[in-house]
């Protein structure tokens, strides 16, 4: 007989916006790996994450799927298992990109990010590891070059060094421009001290609800994050100390958000840390940082107490121009809705918005903000399992395998639960959206632990009550990228707004390319751009249910 | 630690009397069973039943273990000794009922549930038991399941301040804000001293946006309980909103300091949970509630303690320390006349009963126990 935990975890019947299949590239279903199933170090429950972007320049979307190891592997010093870029054919189908993309090596491969490091029109990754990070160059949609040791230079000229060779355990990590030089910068989250030889292991005595389990992270020491300087050559100078992105303590960093969360022009930076208050770092204007956190009501939970800081959403969803914040957290705590208050900060407002009761029995991770069914109001993913495989065990009040969920917006600013995937439960972790089959709503990929990489096609309504736009910039002052710039889409009475960037907050990359459900609009007044650069830019009579690419004035 | 046990108070009082704890409990099998294991009760087995009903003969032995167990804080062997009992005696509604008090307690709220549920199916009449049960929806999130049943408890026990409170929080968790402030309003109006339920109101004001009115409302639940850090917390928030910057990092200063404690306490406890018997868990607690300056804590934590240890004479001091420190003068003599029973051949005691009579002036008790001390130091070394 089933236990009444189970029947609480299960997805929920009925239809579901998404259609969830295990991810296929050519014949071979794709899986990734962290570890054992036994999962005795935390190094293995953070799993694999995903990068979304055009990197063939065909015009359709790409994935790549990033691969860990094992702790048997380490041990014998072998590289992690190959992550993959698979290359989307514009339906929702994938093949493998072959030796030309090849991304292998690293030690144990967690997240990533796209963007145009060297400015040269093609999307360039970086990727963050359990050892040394690696940054590969986009060769003009033919292939990745690694060039973390050294950028080429011209003939006879020596490479310089990338500037990111750092060998921190790092998780999630973004592209941004915070000084608005047009040339890209990163943000680069890291977890905890980990070494192999030193740390508590399985019988360490670390007890959860009177089981025994991996130690972690609390007793261990949490690692510093970084903020990189773009020096306009595709290297990169780590400025933390220097722009003042240094807590007095360093937090167990998961997650990472960029936004201008004070719409004074210039992109702030919020990071999820675990078990550790979540740091909002806001942007001076003039190169430096300042930690506002706790200020603006976005560090702790309501009560006071920092929570396990997983992944990260962000969008405008009361619809007053300021991005508002969704971060997941550990089973026995709720999620947190920031919703943008009336001054710069923020209300905890997960309950207000049917969000909080939910999560409480679940372990969220990827989660995402966007009209996933196109009918003008933001919803929300969250994907779901435990780090714990005895989380199965009796009296635990979660489980080890999760439902995930999708929580369609109403008009009022609440949310009412859904099932992502009715068909299967899992045990997930990085997700990520773009419009991989090309037919105007977002699709979802979700990393499963042990299990194949899940792709959820969505089948929203395409009719009079559902339109949309999708908005592809291209800065010409500003870094062609544009991240950091901010789309309002004006369609009679109501006003929509998005912001570019890179990263979908835990441990994934998203598409620069911003898709804005619009509901039952006859059509578009305008699209409003404020650049990087500062320079506003409108277009007129935009037609519904497009891609619109913009390309910044430069006049 | 109080007691709940629908059965007669004069029975249960016998009970606690009773020999009958077991010793170190197999704790991993109990906690690896479940409320759904229970054998169901013949139909009508229990239709007779009330609380004011003494239980038969042979169900008294696991009675006694499952009492005693519990008032030493050994949770796993209370439980164990019920689910035998209700082996024996399937759907025993008492034991139903405290094994959903020890499940809530060890913070398994789904198990709690079902326990409570089937005491339920058992004897419907006795809702009012069964305020946890509230707590324990609310605590998974089903907010809605939380509210329905705190109105059925309130229905029966109006004034059921922890009851009204946990209404309270479902309407705010619901969305309803202003419903939340009236049954909170309420709650302070049976119970003016109610800090948490001052902190809610401030709490809810200040999502509500309404910033000054939260700021009144936190500084009364502050002076309320100055040792709860959650006021501090509030407090500093609304210090920075209206850009008070010196007196919000004043207040977070103080919510960290709390907040630190006030975690490694809890953690504490949640040991103590599984295995009651961990003196230097015991004595971090002291020492925690002692840095957060909560001497009626550490009290609670010294008599949690001498439950499990009770021939452990520092103790018996330490409550008489304690008891001078807060300058409760007639609790110390009661203590000191308790500890002057267990002395012994203790040194230490008979050197401090000296002092705290010396000081009392009783010279007759004080020459006493000088005379003690001097025999024991006169003794050779062992």
């Amino acid at each position: 007989m089933p236990s009444l935990l189970f029947l609480l975890l299960v997805p929920l019947s009925g239809d579901s916006l998404f259609s969830g299949r295990d991810l296929v590239a050519g014949d071979s279903v794709v899986t990734t790996t962290c570890g054992s199933e036994a999962k005795d170090y935390i190094l293995e429950v953070n799993g694999g994450g995903l990068v979304v972007e055009d990197f063939n320049l065909d015009g359709h979307l790409d994935l790549v799927v990033l691969n860990g190891s094992t702790i048997e592997r380490v041990r014998a010093e072998e590289p992690a298992l190959p992550s993959r870029l698979l290359l989307g054919d514009g339906t929702g189908d994938f093949i493998d990109a072959g030796a030309a993309w090849d991304l292998s090596g690293g030690v144990w491969t967690m997240g990533g990010s796209a963007g145009d490091v060297d400015a040269d029109g093609d999307p360039d990754l970086f990727l963050t590891e359990w050892g040394k990070n690696r940054l590969f160059l986009n060769e003009g949609g033919l292939g990745f070059v690694e060039v973390t040791e050294g950028l080429p230079q011209g003939e006879g000229e020596s490479p310089i060094p990338s500037g990111l060779r750092s060998s921190r355990w790092s998780t999630s990590c973004a592209f941004l421009d915070y000084d608005n030089d047009s040339n890209l910068d990163l943000v680069v989250v890291n977890y905890l001290a980990f070494h192999l030889d030193s740390v508590a292991g399985p019988g360490d005595g670390c007890t959860w609800k009177g089981h025994d389990v991996m130690c972690g992270p609390e007793g261990m020491v949490p690692v510093h994050d970084q903020l990189y300087r773009g020096n306009g050559d595709g290297s990169f100078s780590d400025v933390s100390l220097a722009a003042g992105f240094r807590p007095d303590e360093a937090g167990f960093g998961l997650g990472v958000m960029t936004l201008d969360y004070d719409l004074d022009g210039d992109t702030d930076i919020y990071i999820s840390n675990d078990s550790t208050p979540n740091h909002l770092w806001e942007n001076q204007g003039d190169g430096t940082f300042k930690e506002v956190g706790l200020r603006r009501g976005v560090s702790h939970d309501a009560n006071g107490k920092e929570q396990a800081g997983m992944g990260i959403a962000c969008g405008d969803v009361n619809g007053d121009g300021r991005e508002d914040l969704f971060v997941t957290n550990f089973s026995g705590e709720r999620n947190a809705f920031y919703r943008s208050s009336r001054g710069k900060g923020f209300r905890e407002r997960a309950d207000a918005s049917r969000l909080g009761g939910p999560s409480i029995q679940r372990l969220g991770w990827g989660t995402g903000l966007a009209d996933y069914d196109l009918d003008g109001e933001i919803d929300l993913f969250v994907v779901n399992g435990h780090v714990y495989p005895k989380a199965d065990r009796a009296g635990t009040d979660t489980s080890y395998a999760q439902a995930d969920q999708l929580f369609l917006g109403d008009s009022a600013g609440g949310f009412i639960e859904g099932s992502l995937d009715p068909t299967s439960i899992g045990v997930s972790r990085a997700a990520t959206h773009g419009d991989f089959d090309g037919d105007g709503d977002l699709d979802l990929v979700v990393i499963r632990m042990g299990a194949p990489v899940r792709y959820h096609e969505n089948r929203a309504v395409h009719d009079a009550e559902h339109h949309w736009v999708a908005v592809q910039l291209v800065g010409k002052t500003s870094h062609p990228d544009a991240i950091g710039a901010r789309v309002t889409v004006v369609a009679g009475e109501r006003e929509y707004s998005a912001e570019v960037r890179s990263t979908s907050g835990y441990q994934a990359g998203c598409s620069t390319r911003l898709h804005i459900g619009l509901g039952a609009v006859e059509r578009v007044d305008e699209v409003r751009v404020r650049w990087p650069s500062g320079k506003l830019q409108i277009i007129k009579d935009v037609p519904l249910d497009r891609v619109l690419t913009i390309e910044e004035e430069t006049e | 630690m109080r007691l709940y046990f629908p059965l007669p108070w004069l029975f249960v009082s016998l009970l606690l009397s009773s020999p009958g704890l077991s010793q170190e409990s197999d704790v991993t099998r109990i906690l690896d069973r479940r409320p759904t294991d229970w054998k169901l009760a013949s139909p009508g087995a229990w239709s007779s039943w009330n609380v004011d009903q003494e239980p038969a003969e042979e169900l008294r032995p696991f009675l006694a273990r499952a009492v005693n167990a519990y008032m030493v804080g050994d949770l796993p062997a209370s439980l164990t000794a019920l689910f035998e009992l209700l082996d024996e005696a399937p759907g025993f509604p008492s034991a139903m009922h405290q094994s959903g008090v020890i499940y809530f307690r060890l913070r398994r709220y789904g198990d709690a549930i079902v326990a409570f549920e089937r005491y339920l199916e058992t004897a419907p009449h006795r809702v009012e038991d069964t305020r946890a049960l509230g707590h324990c929806y609310y605590t998974l999130g089903d907010y809605e399941k939380a509210r329905d049943h705190y109105e059925l408890v309130l229905e029966l026990t109006p004034d059921s301040v922890e009851a009204l409170r946990g209404y309270a929080l479902t309407w705010m968790r619901l969305g309803d804000a202003d419903r939340a402030l009236k049954e909170l309003r309420r709650l302070l109006e049976l119970d003016g001293g109610h800090a948490n339920a001052a902190t809610w109101v401030a709490q809810i004001l200040y999502d509500e946006e309404q910033v000054d009115e939260a700021l009144e409302a936190a500084l009364t639940a502050r002076d309320l309980d100055p040792y709860e850090p959650r006021a501090w917390f509030l407090l500093s928030q609304i210090y920075f909103e209206l850009e008070r910057d010196e007196e919000a990092e004043s207040a977070n200063r103080r919510f960290r300091f709390l907040s630190q404690i006030s975690q490694e306490i809890r953690a504490a406890e949640a040991r103590l949970l599984y295995d009651p018997r961990q003196p230097a868990v015991y004595s971090r607690l002291i020492d925690l509630n002692r840095q957060a300056g909560n001497l009626m804590a550490v009290g609670l934590w010294l008599n949690r303690w001498m439950q499990v240890d009770p021939g452990r004479i520092g103790l018996h001091m330490a409550q008489l320390d304690l008891a001078l420190e807060m300058g409760d003068g007639a609790t110390a003599e009661r203590l000191a006349e308790n500890l002057r029973l267990k002395a012994g051949d203790d040194l230490a005691a008979w050197e401090r009963l000296s002092q705290y009579y010396a000081k009392q002036r009783d010279r007759i008790r004080q020459s006493e126990a000088e005379a003690e001390a001097a025999r024991l130091r006169a003794r050779p070394p062992r």
